[in-house]
């Protein structure tokens, strides 16, 4: 006869026994990973795999390879030409990146009419005044005019000469160094909001026609913003001294 | 089910009725100044609102480039609005809006949504396995690719819900800087009940470091549109960003799509 303490504990250790077996034979039968690791297992890899080819399946590729921007909201070819890598290498060379939400709050938010000029319009001036307010900054092959995707005319008395503005309708950073017909665009603007205390005023953003003419780029430019060419612009510095110590 | 149910929910269905559940022509200026501090880059469309005895709700969806979602503004009377929910998809209801005594509100978000997708011409787009009107297809996008080989699916298109369903999901957690071909990323909705919004996206993990998820500018169509690296510069500060693997050999039910 055993002791009632020994029938216990055998059967007690033939029950966990059992159990344990049947643990493992659980973490056997839903997946390869050993219980308790944190590594994908060869066989989660080859599905892994299996998904990822199949992802690529059927989707929307942007033409051109992964880094060619895709048409949409951040798509300056509205603007002609070599809008934009003329923006991508404005924002590499003085370093801009997409605004964050704290930077936004900080910088001065205005309302604003936004309009296209071309070289083809009547009234385009060569050079513009883009060329004598030039310093050197927005043009990556050196020529002094006004260059599509970083060029925007301002009226210089509500946003001073080479200031670095922000436009999120179109998520472009432009330098404000050309000037358009500034008094003529107060006095037909003059009952517009944006020619208010909170406004500043029209923003005329450059476009490079090529085989378009002045009032089909004007359309176009209209269709890409929206919203009756009313919107908003962020003053991220006024003045050029944005510039100093860039390279 | 308790009882202030029986009592809360005819009182608010009295005033949620059809006249109630609109489109008024003006939005009070408080209301459309927070949305837009939100997120001063989304473009915001107004869907309508929803009003019981003590609260307007007011429904907007916001764009900003890959992006869409779901916002719903509070403004109790006598009170300052507030962001009451925000995310890609508000379905499953959670938070306040899964309690019973909700159920009238939830009815008429759904309707406002359904209207809006019909203005839109988008009922050819809902899954025929969503009985809700969906905005964004995050979720369905990755269900597409992901179920037919795996058995998982998420079945939701809120950013918060695919967070929660892949923790607890036959899944492996990983490190999204070294996540695997194949992994789910996903970086959920945050907001705060002033503002801001910080929409949440989810994608998977392509061949060579791109990422393929649902993007608005292409009407939510599954699209070749960030590499992780542009992924995490985008959502990691603000959002967070999450990676799971799919564990391989998951019996899952298959279910239709």
């Amino acid at each position: 006869m055993k002791p009632r303490g020994l029938r216990t504990f055998g059967a007690l250790f033939l029950t966990t026994s059992l159990f344990l077996l049947g643990c493992d034979d659980e973490d056997t039968a839903e997946s390869e990973t050993p219980s308790g690791s944190s590594q994908p297992s060869q066989s989660d890899l080859v599905q892994g795999m299996t998904i990822a080819t199949q992802a690529g399946t059927g989707a929307a590729i942007p033409e051109g390879d992964s880094n060619t921007p895709v048409p949409g909201y951040n798509d300056l070819s509205v603007l002609g030409g070599d809008a934009n890598q003329n923006q991508q290498a404005f924002r590499q060379r003085f370093n801009l990146s997409d605004p964050t939400q704290e930077q936004l709050a900080q910088w001065e938010e205005y309302d604003a009419r936004l309009t296209a000029y071309s070289n083809k319009d009547a009234d385009w001036q060569s050079p513009t005044a883009a060329s004598a307010n030039w310093i050197g900054t927005t043009s990556k092959n050196g020529d002094p005019l006004a260059v599509e995707g970083t060029t925007v005319a301002v009226d210089f008395n509500r946003i001073p000469r080479g200031s670095l503005i922000y436009i999120p309708a179109l998520d472009m950073y432009a330098e404000a160094n050309d000037t358009g017909a500034t008094g003529m665009w107060a006095q037909s603007d003059a009952s517009q909001t944006d020619y208010g205390a909170a406004g500043a005023g029209r923003v005329d953003v450059y476009n490079l026609a090529g085989d378009r003419s002045s009032s089909q780029v004007e359309k176009s430019f209209q269709n890409r913003v929206g919203t009756d060419e009313y919107g908003q612009i962020y003053v991220v510095s006024r003045g050029p001294g944005w510039k100093k110590g860039s390279g | 089910m308790n009882g202030s149910f029986f009592i809360l929910y005819p009182l608010l269905w009295t005033f949620i009725c059809s006249d109630a559940v609109g489109r008024p022509i003006t939005i009070p200026a408080a209301v459309s100044a927070l949305v837009q501090r939100a997120d001063p880059q989304a473009n915001v469309e107004y869907c309508g609102s929803v009003s019981t005895n003590r609260v307007d709700y007011y429904l907007f969806l916001l764009t900003r480039k890959e992006l869409t979602g779901i916002v719903l503004v509070q403004y109790p009377t006598g009170k300052a609005p507030s962001v009451a929910d925000a995310d890609t998809s508000l379905f499953p209801f959670s938070g306040f809006l899964q309690h019973s005594f909700a159920q009238p509100l939830q009815e008429g978000i759904e309707e406002l949504l359904t209207r809006r997708n019909l203005e839109k011409n988008r009922a050819a787009r809902q899954g025929i396995s969503h009985q809700v009107p969906e905005i964004s297809a995050v979720g369905r996008d990755i269900d597409h690719v992901v179920y037919p080989i795996s058995g998982f699916r998420l079945g939701s298109d809120s950013t918060r819900e695919i967070l929660r369903l892949l923790r607890t999901g036959p899944t492996l957690s990983v490190d999204p800087k070294d996540a695997p071909p194949g992994s789910i990323i996903v970086s959920p909705t945050q907001f705060y009940n002033d503002g801001p919004i910080f929409l949440g996206h989810a994608g998977i993990l392509g061949l060579d470091g791109s990422i393929y998820s649902a993007d608005a500018r292409y009407g939510g169509a599954r699209t070749k549109n960030f590499t992780l690296s542009s992924w995490l510069r985008r959502f990691s500060g603000t959002n967070g960003t999450y990676a799971f693997v799919i564990r391989a050999r998951f019996s899952g039910n298959a279910r239709g799509l």
